[in-house]
């Protein structure tokens, strides 16, 4: 496992998410209420659209592009349920987030 | 000759063709959504050789993609052999490969204030989609194509007719509804849209139809009276526009849902009616909610419209807790 660093937290505040390129891969990080940061996959398990792109309210991200819905603590479908997004391994020390971009791979899925 | 990435096969690109469109011709599975620039699926990474971007400023596209070599594969030619990365799905396969054709303006029945129904000739083939389905519209002398679904059935005549609503700032629309005469020559690219009638799917349907978002559901609905199964179909209809001049003439539609077991049609306006309206009031994502009997559970539900409409209509349906297998629409922007 190689942790990479990816930002601080004054680049990633409470409620945000963002891309990041680490290590030649785009990972979406997105940092929940109580300080929990979740690395993702960056385009939705349906089709090419950015997660990004979306919207988050609590743990619930939605895409735009069809309202999937995803929990982003846990990484798994919210609607449709038999979905899942990436869960790349995250490591916080002091103020920084580091990242193992190749400790999961994106997933994918049809309605 | 366009390469996709870790795939055994090449596709060509006829006489300056789009790339979405040549691969869909190809058969292949290249995701896309709207195929007029807006929503950005259709996004593909650039590795080697020149594309022609046809539109730079697509709403579809971010600074980020450019930064990434990424552009929209319905915006892009190729200018010589490419080799791009994407992912396709063998799900996404066109069901009907795509074809160009020239098309004559035969028709037009004016329904409402700035809304036609047209009626379009292709010169040299019969009309081949599938219910729900749309085609791309380009006009001599205006750039970009125009989306507009089918509300008529698959024919062998080559008769395609189209709900066209004019829009505001919209040259086309304008053209299609009234300016342009009978005999006006266009051309047609099509079909297109994965939002199209699952006629094998027994489950009770739900049509849900905002403004001229009526075509495709006349023609989804149309086409489930036609099969098997429909006497033993329960079949809900939900149309909305703004005022009570909006709603466009529904006899066939009446004529057509003889055929089904069920059959509930709920026409509503939003804005405020006088006296002479005596149907349902509200916007169409509340009127479902209120009108539509209970179970949702095992109802397909099919969705066009406005973008606002269409997604006002989900998110009642998924706080209804419906699940995402069963809705079928095409994201418009």
């Amino acid at each position: 496992m190689t942790f990479l660093r990816v930002c601080s937290f004054d680049d990633l505040w409470e409620g945000e998410m963002k891309v990041f390129t680490v290590d030649g891969i785009e990972v979406l990080l997105v940092h929940l209420k109580g300080g929990h940061v979740t690395a993702t996959q960056v385009v939705c398990p349906h089709q090419n659209v950015e997660l990004v792109e979306g919207t988050l309210e609590g743990d619930i991200l939605t895409c735009r592009m069809h309202l999937w819905q995803f929990n982003a603590r846990t990484c798994t479908g919210h609607n449709p349920t038999h979905t899942q997004i990436a869960s790349y391994p995250t490591q916080i020390q002091g103020d920084e987030i580091f990242v193992d971009v190749n400790g999961d791979v994106p997933k994918f899925a049809t309605p | 000759m366009v390469t996709i990435e870790g795939l055994d096969r090449d596709f060509t690109c006829d006489k300056g063709d789009l790339i979405l469109r040549a691969a869909l011709r190809a058969g292949l599975g290249f995701p896309y959504e709207c195929a007029t620039g807006s929503c950005g699926t259709c996004k593909y990474e650039l590795l080697v050789g020149h594309v022609e971007d046809t539109w730079p400023e697509a709403p579809g596209i971010r600074l980020r993609d450019r930064e990434h070599g990424r552009y929209l594969a319905c915006q892009s030619k190729a200018t010589g052999p490419i080799v791009i990365r994407v992912r396709l799905d063998e799900r996404l396969r066109p069901p009907i490969p795509p074809r160009r054709s020239v098309a004559t303006i035969s028709g037009r029945i004016y329904q409402a204030p700035g809304y036609s129904e047209l009626k379009l000739q292709i010169s040299d083939e019969g009309a081949e989609f599938l219910p729900g389905q749309f085609i791309l519209i380009e006009f001599p002398g205006l750039t970009g194509a125009r989306a507009y679904s089918m509300s008529n059935q698959p024919n062998t005549d080559g008769v395609l007719q189209l709900h066209v609503k004019a829009k505001q700032e919209g040259i086309m629309s304008n053209l299609l509804v009234s300016e342009s005469p009978i005999g006006t020559k266009l051309i047609v690219d099509g079909p297109y849209g994965h939002a199209f009638a699952r006629l094998e799917d027994s489950r009770p349907v739900v049509c849900i139809a905002g403004g001229s978002g009526l075509g495709p559901m006349l023609s989804v609905a149309g086409a489930l009276a036609l099969t098997p199964l429909a006497s033993q179909r329960s079949v809900d209809f939900f149309y909305g526009v703004r005022t009570p001049a909006e709603v466009c003439d529904l006899s066939d539609l009446r004529k057509q849902a003889e055929a089904f077991g069920r059959w509930g049609l709920h026409v509503a306006v939003s804005d405020k009616p006088d006296n002479s309206w005596n149907g349902l009031v509200g916007m169409i994502d509340q009127i479902v909610q209120v009108h539509l009997p209970m179970p949702w559970s095992n109802s397909l539900f099919y969705i066009a419209g406005p973008p606002p409409m269409v997604d006002a209509v989900v998110r009642v349906l998924l706080t209804c807790q419906v699940s995402h297998e069963q809705l079928i629409f095409d994201r418009f922007y």
